[in-house]
């Protein structure tokens, strides 16, 4: 059994669990830049504005606990998300299950397959993971992409989509 | 002409068509100059400007070449920079043919192929004898089916055979004008022209103040009715002019529509002045679409398109070109349309109607909506606010059953039916063969009710309402559904 046969058990995997470090990481970054700015915003009104002492104090406590609700949130929705997400490799194809309030399930055939990408961002380097986009020559779902996945794996799976393809006119 | 290469060069007059194209985007330095020159010299240095056009059209000529091969067609253009292009009949999408007036009158066209990639078309041989057309047209499609001998058994045979599918008469291309309502298209058009050239200033300037004055006399400022009268005569004018400039729309642009098959390719013909002639092959079909508005359900008439990948498209993901099967036909006759194109049969398939909650479903969320809004009229309106809900909740009760009865999928041995809208309904059906992906997806409030909806994604459905996007299924039928189309979309090849 070739590696790329491996991968395509029928069953359905989780992502690899790094990815929920991986999201936090890149969510913790966004909220830290948006945090930042609003904390410049805040000392600026609270120590130049028409604010008395309690007034400044209540902006600052009040930036505190928008800052903990958004790390809480960044801390926790990557577990949730994490666990609404799989993905599940055969013969015929891909089919990637996700979504936690909006939930869907993609099916896309081997067949249908025109081309795919890997891509690593640099957290995601740090972590040995990748991102992977499948391209179909639909219209409305043109591409899928699922991050979290081991590069490796990523790569295992991209062979095993490409070469399933028999040689197709195009 | 054949050459020492085999290369053969367009017709002669494409020479003429060459320096008329040059000569329209001079025609604006030329008017001003012939205007504001003084006499004489002017018109004779304007005449220079003309010189380079006419080299630049004879060195297009003389390097525009095309060479058809047994399995594809070289284009070569180009002096300097030479371009050959090599392109495999097998990847045609679809053959265009253009004639404008003068075209016509001459006796020659254009052509223009179409591949999958790419925006404009792949190749554009303007302008060659309709002899020539013919020769490469047949020649392409023997190419084609010789590059393919499963799908064309028939061969050469086929490619002689040709049936008419639908002609569309004089009285049907007037109903579609009637229908389609495209009149406004055509006034914004002139209002542009009416714009460009000032046209409302010079109008104020003939008619005189007087009798404007005198018209404005004539409405009495007392009587409303009069007035109101006055008012709706000029608006029920100004409607029946749309409606005939939409009638002349139609006129010009479906003038003579006929579809005929020749072996397994579909060709629409149409158009008075640009005369145009599309051809597809019926396997590169993605999607066939068919729709009928109030007035099409009156007159028992229904509109069929059918949409491909490829040509030209304006900008990400694969274009998509639409070809008419029929602009309006009769819907006892638009079943052998659907046969002969992709062949299937919509009054054949066992119809599964969507989950039985879904009217409930669809009550419900009425009365949702129905509550805050009538709160907001009682509010504002008083008493008279209970009109709201009085009109609303019947009508959404009777429009929730017509929904219900009127959305519907079907599964045929090769393909997936939709039909969906009851006041312009919908009909699309899309071959496993070409069916990319197949996404179902379920909201917080699908859950509460155990249903979930179900895409199905082709490569020719980037206008809304042609796509195949199924709500309110019962959450195991959207399952299964997309295991069963997953699975045989996985076992045909997608050749586009």
């Amino acid at each position: 059994m070739t590696p790329e046969r491996l991968v395509a058990d029928g069953t359905e995997h989780t992502l690899d669990p790094d990815s929920i470090m991986v999201e936090r990481l890149s969510g913790g970054v966004g909220i830290a830049l948006l945090s930042a700015i609003l904390l410049v915003a805040v000392l600026l009104a609270a120590f130049l504005g028409p604010f008395n002492l309690l007034g400044g104090l209540a902006l600052v406590v009040g930036w505190v606990f928008l800052t903990a609700g958004l790390l809480a949130f960044v801390l926790w929705w990557p577990v949730v998300a994490f666990r609404r997400t799989a993905y599940q490799v055969s013969e015929q194809g891909i089919r990637i299950r996700r979504g936690v309030i909006w939930r869907s399930i993609s099916s896309v055939p081997r067949s249908r397959v025109q081309h795919t990408d890997v891509a690593q961002g640099p957290i995601e380097r740090a972590y040995d993971l990748a991102t992977l986009i499948i391209y179909t020559a639909g219209t409305h779902e043109a591409s899928v992409s699922l991050s979290g996945l081991k590069h490796e794996t990523a790569l295992l799976i991209r062979d095993h989509l490409i070469t399933g393809g028999e040689s197709d006119a195009v | 002409m054949p050459s020492e290469d085999g290369l053969k060069r367009l017709h002669p007059l494409s020479l003429l068509f060459l320096i008329g194209g040059q000569a329209k985007s001079l025609l604006l330095p030329g008017i001003l100059v012939l205007f504001f020159a003084s006499k004489g010299s002017g018109q004779i240095w304007f005449m220079l400007l003309f010189i380079p056009a006419v080299i630049g059209a004879l060195f297009r000529y003389w390097s525009h070449r095309y060479r058809l091969e047994p399995d594809e067609m070289v284009v070569r253009e180009g002096i300097v920079f030479r371009n050959e292009r090599h392109i495999p009949y097998s990847r045609i999408q679809n053959i265009d043919l253009v004639q404008n007036p003068l075209h016509r009158l001459l006796g020659v066209a254009q052509i223009r192929l179409e591949t999958a990639g790419g925006q404009k078309p792949e190749a554009v041989l303007s302008v060659l004898s309709l002899d020539t057309v013919e020769q490469i047209r047949t020649r392409i499609f023997r190419g084609r089916s010789a590059a393919e001998p499963g799908v064309e058994p028939g061969g050469k045979d086929a490619a002689a055979s040709v049936g008419m599918l639908y002609s569309m008469r004089p009285r049907d291309v007037l109903l579609f004008g009637l229908i389609s309502n495209k009149g406004l298209v055509v006034v914004a058009a002139a209002m542009g022209l009416v714009w460009q050239f000032d046209l409302f200033d010079r109008a104020q300037s003939v008619v005189s103040k007087e009798s404007l004055q005198r018209f404005r006399g004539m409405i009495p400022e007392d009587n409303f009715l009069v007035a109101g009268l006055i008012g709706l005569a000029g608006f029920l004018a100004f409607v029946v002019l749309v409606r005939l400039l939409s009638v002349i729309w139609a006129m010009g642009k479906f003038h003579g529509f006929r579809l005929t098959r020749r072996g397994e390719d579909l060709r629409a013909e149409y158009g008075l002045l640009p005369r145009v002639s599309k051809t597809i092959p019926r396997r590169r079909i993605q999607v066939l679409y068919a729709s009928e508005g109030v007035l099409h359900r009156w007159l028992g008439r229904v509109a069929v398109q059918v949409e491909t990948a490829g040509g030209s498209g304006d900008g990400e993901g694969p274009s998509v070109s639409r070809l008419w099967l029929a602009p309006l036909i009769r819907r006892e006759r638009a079943v052998a349309l659907f046969q002969e194109a992709m062949h299937v049969d919509p009054g054949a398939v066992q119809w599964q109607s969507i989950s039985s909650g879904a009217r409930r479903r669809l009550i419900r969320k009425t009365v949702y909506l129905c509550v805050p809004a009538t709160a907001l009229a009682l509010w504002s309106l008083g008493l008279w606010g209970l009109l709201l809900p009085a009109l609303w909740l019947p009508l959404g009760y009777w429009t929730s059953g017509l929904y219900v009865r009127h959305t519907a999928y079907a599964l045929s041995p090769r393909a997936i039916f939709f039909r969906s809208g009851w006041w312009v309904r919908r009909l699309r059906v899309a071959p496993f063969s070409k069916i990319q992906s197949v996404v179902s997806s379920t909201s917080p409030f699908d859950r509460r009710y155990g249903m979930a909806s179900l895409k199905v994604d082709t490569a020719g459905a980037a206008r809304v309402g042609h796509s195949i996007d199924m709500p309110y299924l019962d959450a195991a039928v959207a399952m299964s559904l997309m295991n069963r189309l997953y699975e045989e979309a996985g076992q045909t090849a997608f050749r586009w």
